[in-house]
């Protein structure tokens, strides 16, 4: 007779944001079903949001996600120029650019980082997390902050870029080209790595496009999407890159989908300080307006949208924001299924949101249907007495 | 460049289409940009125009969301399907407006077209209290358990963002 035992994984987890809990159905040691319970974290930003102004709304939009703040508010920006008609000047725009991949660039790095731990190849995480140290440097010359950077404001941007640190990106982002490209030469061959995550959480293309996943978890399995290239934004329609996608659909595309993104990222913004216009990097917003605006950026997760909804007061009368990991819960679940447990936190991992560590324990009997919620302070209480 | 190429006539081309193949129930097209048009549509009939999109793109198009706006003046929720389609040089964000009556807030599913909107009607069944009849499991999604039934936070005419007065 099976016996399907219902494991909870969460809510709580030290290492990255977003605690999220998930119910697999394993049996033995393969997992079945797996259903996911959000909400721990949810502040009710979108109601908030109906209840301020733009000028400060925009620190709220980038409190959404810490990680990919910048994608956040460009998007937000986007999203209200597009409803009060204001044309962003150019610099500006390129200035966004270079904020939203130095961005990239980090969160990529992190998430690297992290899945080589998970996989308990900590030398790796260390290597790669000496590196982001570059970029986290770079962004704190360029906006002040290392990680919320308020860079991004409603009809441009907040600093203007110094020729001393255009000279000095030039000078350390080629060196973090060389590292990375020799992390994705380790990634490629290293044997830890390969067998961790080669034929490890497929999803085809079909069912990608079905459950709609978006962002390298997509580009994984061969969808090739890209905001930045489908619905250029900023000053995307004017830079040339490659939209990156892996056929392999496993969890080793979707962390080489961000190995390679990040080899892109490094050459868009070479190239936009290359071609930086002059002029001035700021036009002053209106305050209450009417329209509507939908502003969709590339997030390092995937895509973001902001959509705002304006009748005349100064206020929104909605604003809706879409995150990609919530986008990507229902793909990963089906990612999950016929998999060992062992290998829930790499698929997990390859989607970059966070895991959780076990809560409780939830045991279902199959025979009656009866379920069961047994605490933790129970299992201490009984079994681990002093 | 190649992979930048936008053809305005090949989207225009995929509206019209969309718009011939069902043109009783489309009440009005509205562009905003050459990427994007807002189609609305009269009520009960998303399921025609999303399974119309994703028979005719099956390898290049998907849900981005479902979400809704309560205009509580009119009495109705505007609820809006936004879906995606990028092949060859069509690219083309199609936002589908259906209004559903604020005191009778009931659609059909679109789970068996799209899996993928599982979440999306959860959230807006618990935000705004819309029932999809025939989703597999309209549960609570983001709300705690302890939330009381029947409030519906993000409606208009719920305030739950009222000041509590201060006891210091």
């Amino acid at each position: 007779m099976s016996s399907l035992i219902s494991l909870v994984v969460g809510p709580q987890h030290p290492a990255l944001h977003e605690p999220e809990r998930f119910v697999f159905k394993i049996e033995g040691e393969t997992i079945v079903d797996v259903e996911p319970r959000l909400g721990y974290v949810h502040r009710g930003i979108e109601k908030l949001m109906e209840t301020k102004e733009h000028t400060e709304a925009i620190y709220l939009a980038e409190r959404v996600c810490g990680i990919c703040n910048v994608a956040h508010t460009l998007s937000y920006g986007e999203a209200v120029e597009e409803a009060a008609g204001i044309e962003v000047p150019p610099r500006a725009k390129y200035l966004r650019v270079i904020a939203h991949e130095l961005n990239r660039i980090h969160s990529h790095l992190l998430l690297l980082g992290v899945a080589a731990e998970l996989m308990g190849f900590e030398t790796l995480f260390m290597l790669i997390w000496r590196d982001r140290e570059i970029v986290m440097k770079l962004t704190e010359d360029l906006t002040g902050n290392r990680v919320i950077s308020a860079f991004v404001l409603v009809g441009g941007v907040s600093r203007d870029i110094s020729p001393e640190l255009v000279y000095k990106m030039r000078k350390h982002l080629p060196k973090l080209y060389e590292r990375v490209k020799q992390y994705k030469k380790m990634m490629e061959e290293d044997p830890t790595f390969t067998a961790r995550t080669v034929n490890v959480g497929y999803l085809s293309k079909s069912r990608m496009l079905e459950l709609g996943g978006v962002g390298p978890t997509a580009r994984g399995s061969s969808v090739r999407m890209d905001v930045r290239d489908f619905d250029p934004y900023a000053a995307y329609d004017e830079i040339p890159f490659n939209v990156i996608v892996y056929d392999e659909g496993d969890s080793w595309a979707r962390f080489m989908v961000r190995v390679d993104e990040t080899l892109e990222a490094i050459n868009i913004i070479l190239y936009a300080l290359d071609h930086l216009p002059q002029g001035p990097i700021r036009v002053r917003p209106p305050r209450g307006f009417e329209g509507e605006g939908f502003g969709r950026v590339e997030a390092p997760r995937g895509e973001v949208f902001h959509h705002t909804i304006w009748r005349g007061e100064s206020k929104p009368w909605r604003h809706r924001i879409r995150t990609p990991t919530y986008a990507n819960i229902p793909a990963v679940c089906e990612m999950f299924k016929g998999y060992h447990l062992a290998d829930a936190p790499v698929i997990l991992g390859s989607i970059d949101p966070c895991f959780s560590c076990t809560d409780r324990l939830y045991v279902v009997d199959v025979r009656t249907g009866e379920e069961k919620v047994i605490p933790y302070w129970y299992i201490r209480k009984k079994y681990w007495k002093r | 460049m190649a992979q930048k190429s936008l053809n305005i006539a090949d989207n225009k081309k995929v509206v019209e289409e969309l718009v011939s193949t069902l043109k009783d129930k489309v009440l009005d097209v509205k562009w905003s940009g050459p990427r994007r048009v807002y189609v609305k549509i009269a009520p009960h009939s998303h399921r025609e125009f999303i399974k119309w999109v994703r028979d005719k793109f099956p390898n290049s198009s998907y849900l981005v969301s479902i979400d809704t706006v309560d205009f509580i003046d009119r009495g109705e929720f505007e609820i809006r399907y936004k879906m995606q389609i990028v092949h060859n040089s069509i690219k083309l964000a199609l936002i589908f407006e259906m209004n559903v009556p604020r005191d009778y807030p009931k659609v059909r599913t679109i789970t068996d077209i799209v899996p993928g909107a599982v979440l999306y009607e959860r959230e807006n069944y618990e935000m705004f209290g819309i029932i999809f009849e025939g989703h597999p499991n309209l549960a609570k999604f983001f709300l705690p358990e302890t939330w009381p039934e029947g409030v519906y936070p993000l409606r208009k005419d719920v305030n739950i963002l009222r000041k509590k007065p201060k006891v210091w």
